[in-house]
């Protein structure tokens, strides 16, 4: 049935009709007039659930795409400003953020925590500063005055001295030491790169020669603080960046059998006590400049320090969160650093995670417990430093460091050249001798 | 029934058609809207700017990037190339009394002595097409007979007329490339001469092209070094002048765009190069 007045309107021709031609009338033909309108909303529909359900998603799709598209159409700054709004600060979770918008800290980077002075790195979860350790302290500077330089010989093979039974192996491993240090150094190898560096910069680039044009050789410092007396300890101190000199600070108990230094580039020691035992690898000398890969195989000599990726390192968050770039860039430590480990094993019996200290960067690490007393802090002031034989060594204060290296490149640009420096980017030649 | 599916459907393009267009052509659409909505500043004369203002007869230029470097006569710019190539010993690198260092200050040799072992090639480019000429990059690398190959680019000044690229309407750049054809069975020896032959024979095709068009500037000649071998292993003995030249011009005009494309250019040049 239906109220469609029209119908009405028919069925009543269709009588009239009949009437006329004498036939009878239909029961029901003389029932009084129901009220019929053209639209009545209380009528029962017609049911047309798979042509609503399409309207449905064909709106819920445009609508969509719609929001899609127009979410990603809007800056990034206005992004981070709504999502302020609709959350608060402290109920950030890293795991919804897009990759790049989970940001490094002050304390923790990409590649793993950065601790500056005064911060002490340990083992212990609880944070310490450099006064809970030592005393008296007195930082390195770029010209503390410091007494001799001795050169280490270093390894001709990628061997070190087994540990002995009784000692225990114990170390750290950072890219980048945070405190300066009084030196410079550098090979004939790195001079000849950067000088040809410069050279082309001025032949390809019409650059003139500049102060940024000088490799500068800088090395970094890191305090070392000992306090671990359960055995003699044979130290392996290990970093990827600069050179560093490992500043080692001792306490009374302690016996420190042994040091092993592994740089990728020539680094040192300081205040070695006097029966302590020392050898040096750079990483250069067996293992070829860093490209992105190589590291990925374990092989014979594998020595470049690499730290394991842990969770909470920013770049492992950004790779929870489907960075390819920070997915690629901890691949490559965690490849690398199972290649290390494959050397570090071999040569030394135990884990190169066992009983090591790990930081990107850091000023000052301890190795053992929190001293009941802070110990006596011992700086590179009118010390000697145990340094890894190089090609150049600059000492003494820092601008004259920097002048010497400079005269020294400029000379060997010039010698390169033949005598004249012009000579890199001579004169335009004119029509008529002019 | 069908009416109303059509309605519908109009609705949904409706409803898609902002999203589509600022989701996939915002900037325009949005400085389309920033354009016609703009308010109009009127801009007032600066009487001592209009006084003081000398003329510049390369303003034009100056107003058209693109045109500026290829077109520009009194400035070196890195549209105008000549680019050559030497092959010299270690032993060439040296100057007189001068020993032959170790391997890697040799390469540091080699990479600071390549402009004044390059610049002599100025002076056939100032013989025959130009002004003024200058090293302005230079690359070194070694090969297996252990010389080493001085690769360097030229930067010049033409002497001759460029023509007037601002009385074009509706221009473009346009450029091709052309190997310079050469007589005989071998190529032209690396020398002085025939260099700079070859720069004045493209400069000559340069110089029909600019009488049929109104400009034309002579952006670049490629001088190709090929050794003679009498093998892949055997080099030609000494003094028997294995180099040989080959050369490569481009040619850039600005031309009427309705009138000139890439590919009617590049068979005109190839034409006037090779009319047979």
């Amino acid at each position: 049935m239906t109220d469609d007045k029209r119908q009405e309107d028919f069925a009543q021709r269709l009588s009239r009709i009949a009437h006329e031609r004498g036939d009878a009338v239909a029961p029901g033909q003389d029932a009084p007039k129901r009220d019929v309108s053209d639209f009545s909303y209380d009528m029962p529909g017609e049911s047309h659930p798979i042509r609503n359900g399409i309207i449905w998603a064909i709106a819920l799709a445009v609508a969509g795409a719609g929001g899609y598209y127009g979410w990603s159409a809007v800056p990034q700054d206005l992004k981070s400003a709504l999502a302020a709004l609709v959350s608060s600060d402290d109920s950030i979770d890293d795991t919804t953020l897009l990759p790049e918008d989970i940001p490094q800290t002050d304390t923790m980077s990409d590649e793993g925590p950065t601790l500056a002075s005064p911060a002490v790195v340990g083992a212990a979860a609880e944070s310490l500063s450099l006064n809970d350790v030592v005393t008296q302290v007195s930082l390195p500077t770029e010209n503390t005055a410091i007494r001799d330089i001795i050169p280490i010989v270093r390894n001709a093979s990628c061997e070190l001295r087994a540990p002995l039974a009784s000692e225990k192996v114990s170390g750290v491993r950072i890219e980048n030491a945070l405190l300066p240090a009084p030196l410079s150094a550098f090979s004939e190898q790195q001079l000849t790169d950067q000088v040809l560096q410069n050279i082309e910069a001025i032949t390809q680039g019409d650059v003139a020669p500049n102060s940024a044009m000088v490799l500068a050789g800088q090395k970094t410092s890191l305090d070392v603080i000992v306090t671990d007396t359960s055995a003699p300890l044979y130290l392996v101190l290990q970093n990827m960046g600069p050179g560093v000199i490992w500043n080692l600070q001792a306490a009374p108990e302690v016996e420190i059998a042994h040091v092993a230094v592994i740089g990728s580039d020539f680094s040192g020691v300081a205040n070695l006590p006097p029966d302590t035992t020392l050898e040096a690898l750079l990483v250069g000398d067996f293992v070829p400049p860093y490209q992105y890969g190589a590291d990925d195989t374990p092989r014979a000599c594998m020595i470049r320090p690499w730290r394991n990726p842990q969770p909470d390192w920013i770049g492992s968050l950004k790779t929870e969160a489907g960075s390819l770039a920070s997915q690629n860039q901890m691949y490559s430590y965690a490849k690398g650093y199972q290649a290390y480990n494959g050397w570090f094993t071999a040569t030394l019996g135990v884990d190169a995670a066992t009983n090591m200290i790990t930081a990107r960067d850091a000023a000052h690490v301890l190795l053992g417990p929190k001293p009941a007393e802070p110990l006596s802090y011992r700086g590179l002031a009118g010390q000697d430093i145990r340094l890894m034989e190089a090609d150049y060594l600059f000492v003494g204060d820092a601008a004259a460091r920097k002048d010497a290296a400079a005269q020294l490149h400029l000379g060997l640009m010039s010698v390169a050249a033949g005598g004249d420096i012009s000579a890199l980017n001579p004169p335009a030649l004119e029509r008529n001798g002019q | 029934m069908k009416r109303s599916r059509l309605s519908f459907v109009v609705f949904l393009l409706i409803l898609a058609l902002p999203v589509v267009a600022l989701n996939f052509g915002g900037s325009a659409v949005t400085d389309w809207i920033a354009d016609r909505t703009a308010q109009f500043v009127p801009v007032t004369p600066d009487p001592i700017q209009a006084e003081a203002a000398p003329q510049d007869p390369y303003q034009w230029l100056n107003d058209r990037p693109a045109l500026r470097d290829v077109f520009l006569p009194n400035e070196l710019t890195q549209a105008r190339l000549i680019t050559v190539q030497r092959i010299v010993s270690s032993d060439e690198l040296l100057n007189d009394g001068e020993e032959l260092p170790s391997g890697p200050m040799l390469e540091l040799y080699a990479a600071a002595r390549a402009p004044a072992q390059l610049a002599p090639y100025c002076a056939d480019v100032i013989a025959s097409i130009g002004l003024s000429c200058d090293v302005i990059h230079t690359q070194t690398r070694q090969d297996r007979m252990g010389n080493w190959i001085l690769d360097g680019r030229l930067a010049y000044l033409p002497a001759a007329a460029l023509g007037d690229p601002s009385s074009i309407e509706n221009g473009q750049l346009l450029s091709a490339e052309a190997v310079l054809p050469y007589t005989g069975d071998l190529r032209p020896a690396n020398e002085p001469a025939a260099r700079e032959a070859m720069l004045i024979q493209a400069q000559e095709i340069c110089d029909q092209l600019r009488g049929q068009l109104g400009n034309c500037v002579l952006s670049g000649v490629t001088f190709d070094l090929q050794e003679l071998w009498i093998t892949d292993l055997e080099v030609l003995p000494a003094d028997t002048n294995p180099e040989r030249l080959e050369a490569t011009a481009q040619f850039t005009v600005y031309a009427d765009q309705a009138t000139l494309d890439e590919s009617s250019f590049a068979a005109l040049v190839a034409g006037i190069v090779d009319p047979g």
